[in-house]
């Protein structure tokens, strides 16, 4: 599982998609019922999810941030940094540039409040200090005499799922349909380690049984605590002339954790998904093939706070030292041959309360596959000739605030380019030598009030590509070769009780409550039983 | 933003001091300052592609795959010319120096409608023929640019490394065997050169108009039969011509 349920819609789909689906999410501790009792089980589970927001909202009636170690850090309350969680405003980017850095105190006035962002010269000059407790924290005696407490955060997900047609058997130890499940639970270190270097850093724990890769439930590798992504960094700033930087060094688990923008896999819409789904729509190496498999260490730069630059390089972790860090190494396809190059280059604009961001990404990937992962019999072997994969992406942005309300339009594609010399030539399991997978989303989310916030989102996905049998198989009735394609919307309502208060308890808890609803029209090539795959997820996540 | 905003101050107290020392009615012209080329843009192009490609030897692919090898005799080279259109967008940055030569980076990327085919006899089954489509749909870019500003006028040339995502497709039937679908891709590298003039109409927004070349070189890409999922390799060689206009949004520091 990588960052608790803050997946894409396919998690982690195999790109050379030759296993079956690789879910990293917990399927957690459902209890196993009798199909007779669902509407009982429905009614059930939904007074649960009602008691616990209802809890959350009114127990802990104070609390306020994403990750609460943050808050405690910066001061600010959660809609400082967030307008949902866990997409971005622009200060919240910055805090993420500055490498968690960011103190407290010192930045108790968001930058784009309100009224403050009527004044275009009024941001830019405190946009330039952003830097400033980077580059040299004032002394400060009422710092010096508060306690240090560690950012240490915790957060746990509770979700009802309910799919159109039944989950294909085996269930065991779930229900056919109507699952409750109370898991994943992480936790994270979030937050400064010095002036110039600071970490989010999770480890999740995935209950029991929990499907984890391509061998879900036979699987020797399957662990209940394993890292989950990792953002380390060094930061620091600079004057050249006219131009500013702050430039640092992040190493990472996950190629794009470390972005600044939710328009890039590791960090994109949707933030919660359940781990009930049917059969995924493929995805590519980027969105997540290699989370948590790999390290990279990266150096990136952002000038006078309008032009980002990134290349970072990843590798593949040896099998042992996934295995020893809880990743199941047959979890990924393969093993990386090489370094694995991304780049990332990201042109942010930004004027009175408008910020636009146009940008692009992308990756370049060989990937020798397991040669045998089967439960009896599996090997650490890999093959000697390499998948290679080149993914290119483009992204953009724009967000609008308002008072008292956001609004944030995003769009992504993903163009990958399959050269498939092992899958096709040792392995035989695509037809074609070459293939073409294309992903697109769109994106619009308005986020309305500041405490008991609502945030409507609705997103449309498309999946494209070329058709091959072996990979995709083939239509029962016309006997031609399937293709990748796919397509649908994702709606979701989110209930955010706490936004920017700072009342009893801050800063300590948050909570947040979704409705998500996720509509296929076509899955993997095919229109016939893709509804059946039609998804509702109520969830209630809190974090302390 | 500053330099802008020096320069209205500048021009206001240009303004104020001719009224204040009461001068004839022929004022000084107005200070008027040059467009700055330093600074980051992104933005949109549409315009023209005409490729031109060599594929050789399509004949040999069907008839040595499907009729049996050694069916073929002699070289055929198919050259199809795709035109269509190619749209996209593309990010880049300039350095204007004091003596009015600016130099930048830009990445660029199109997608592309270039598309054509040619049919080809196949001797070794007459009266047969293979359709030989090829495409090019994807047209990246990473280049420098070099240019010239005559104030808000830039002329420019570039150059640097390309990427063509193609496609190919040898089809059709033969007799007494049946139909037939040879399909390849390729992501081929390259460089391109070219040049163009950028017009800043205002201080944010320009309009461009270009023309590249881009060369492929030549290379092979496997060809696999959708229908009996045989193999074979087909060579081909391709340059492009593109000729775009477009739309630059120029800013440079927070604020516009």
């Amino acid at each position: 599982m990588v960052l608790g349920y803050a997946l894409n819609p396919w998690p982690s789909a195999s790109a050379t998609h030759i296993g079956v689906r690789v879910c990293e999410s917990s399927q957690g501790l459902a209890m196993r019922r009798d199909g007779s009792d669902r509407n009982l089980r429905f009614a059930v589970a939904l007074v649960e999810i009602i008691v616990l927001a209802a809890w959350l909202t009114m127990g802990l009636a104070p609390s306020a941030q994403a990750l609460p170690s943050f808050a405690r850090q910066t001061g600010q309350p959660c809609g400082t940094c967030h307008t949902d969680f866990p997409a971005l405003t622009p200060f919240g980017r910055r805090f993420k540039l500055l490498g968690y850095t960011v103190g407290g105190g010192l930045f108790r006035t968001t930058p784009f409040s309100s009224n403050a962002a009527r004044d275009v010269q009024a941001e830019y000059d405190k946009l330039l200090k952003y830097a400033e407790p980077v580059k040299a924290p004032p002394p400060n005696a009422d710092e010096n005499s508060k306690d240090w407490v560690p950012p240490i955060s915790a957060m746990a997900i509770i979700g009802f799922t309910h799919t159109q047609a039944d989950q294909p058997s085996p269930q065991d130890p779930y229900n056919p349909n109507n699952n409750l499940v109370y898991s994943p639970f992480s936790m994270f270190w979030g937050g400064a380690i010095t002036s110039n270097i600071g970490a989010f850093a999770q480890v999740t724990y995935n209950a029991p049984g929990s499907v984890a890769g391509p061998t879900p439930t036979t699987s020797p590798f399957l662990h209940t605590w394993t890292w989950d992504n990792t953002d380390v960094r060094f930061v620091g700033t600079a004057n050249i002339g006219s131009l500013d930087f702050v430039y640092g060094i992040t190493a990472n688990n996950n190629p794009t954790v470390q972005d600044l923008w939710n328009t890039t896999p590791a960090w994109g819409f949707p933030y919660a998904v359940s781990s009930f789904f049917g059969p995924q729509a493929p995805g590519t190496v980027i969105e997540g093939t290699f989370a948590a498999h790999v390290g990279g260490v990266g150096a990136y730069t952002m000038i006078n706070d309008l032009l980002y630059l990134e290349v970072t390089g990843y590798k593949t972790l040896g099998f042992s030292e996934q295995n020893a860090l809880g990743t199941d190494p047959f979890g990924a396809p393969g093993l990386l041959g090489g370094v694995a190059p991304y780049w990332r280059v990201a042109l942010e604009p930004h004027w009175d309360r408008h910020t636009l961001m146009i940008g692009t990404f992308g990756m370049y990937s060989e990937i020798h596959p397991w040669l045998n992962v089967a439960p009896v019999g599996w090997s650490t072997a890999v093959d000697t000739l390499a998948d290679k994969f080149t993914d290119i992406g483009f992204d953009g942005q724009y967000q609008y605030q308002g008072d008292n309300y956001w609004v944030t339009l995003r769009g992504t594609y993903i163009r990958e380019f399959q050269r498939l010399d092992s899958t096709f030539t040792t392995l035989a399991a695509s037809t074609n030598p070459t293939n073409l997978l294309n992903t697109l989303k769109l994106q619009a989310s308005v986020a309305l009030g500041a405490d008991n916030r609502v945030v409507l989102t609705g997103q449309y996905f498309n999946v494209w590509g070329t058709a091959d049998a072996g990979l995709y198989g083939t239509d029962s009735v016309t006997g031609l070769a399937l293709t990748p394609n796919s397509n649908g919307w994702i709606a979701e309502i989110a209930y955010i009780p706490f936004g920017v208060s700072k009342s009893f308890g801050w800063p300590w808890f948050n909570t947040r409550i979704g409705l998500q609803y996720i509509y296929y029209n076509k899955l993997n090539g095919t229109t016939v039983g893709a509804q059946d795959n039609n998804t509702l997820f109520l969830h209630a996540w809190v974090a302390f | 933003m500053k330099k802008v905003i020096f320069a209205n101050l500048a021009a206001l107290a240009l303004a104020g001091q001719a009224i204040a020392a009461d001068l004839p009615a022929k004022a000084e012209p107005p200070f008027a300052q040059r467009f700055n080329w330093t600074g980051c843009y992104a933005g949109m192009h549409v315009g023209g592609g005409f490729a031109s490609k060599s594929i050789t030897d399509p004949v040999l692919l069907v008839q040595d795959t499907l009729i049996a090898p050694g069916t073929t005799t002699g070289i055929t080279t198919v050259s199809p010319q795709p035109s269509g259109v190619v749209a996209g967008g593309q990010i880049g940055c300039d350095y204007e120096f004091a003596s009015s030569i600016v130099i930048g980076v830009e990445g660029a990327a199109s997608g592309s409608t270039m598309k054509a085919n040619r049919l080809v006899a196949l001797p070794g089954s007459p009266p047969d023929a293979a359709l030989v489509q090829a495409d090019t749909d994807f047209l990246p870019s990473l280049t420098a640019r070099i240019g010239y500003a005559f104030d808000n006028v830039l002329l420019y040339a570039r150059g640097g490394a390309a990427l063509a995502g193609d496609k190919f497709e040898v089809s059709g039937t033969l007799t007494g065997i049946g139909p037939y679908d040879f399909r390849g891709l390729d992501n081929r590298f390259g460089w391109v050169v070219g040049g163009g003039v950028d017009w800043a109409f205002s201080r944010n927004w320009s309009v461009f108009v270009e023309y590249d070349y881009y060369q492929f070189g030549t290379t092979n890409v496997l060809m696999t039969d959708q229908v009996s999922a045989l193999s074979g390799l087909v060579s081909y060689s391709q340059h492009v011509q593109v000729v775009k206009g477009g739309v630059n949004f120029h800013v440079w520091g927070p604020g516009l």
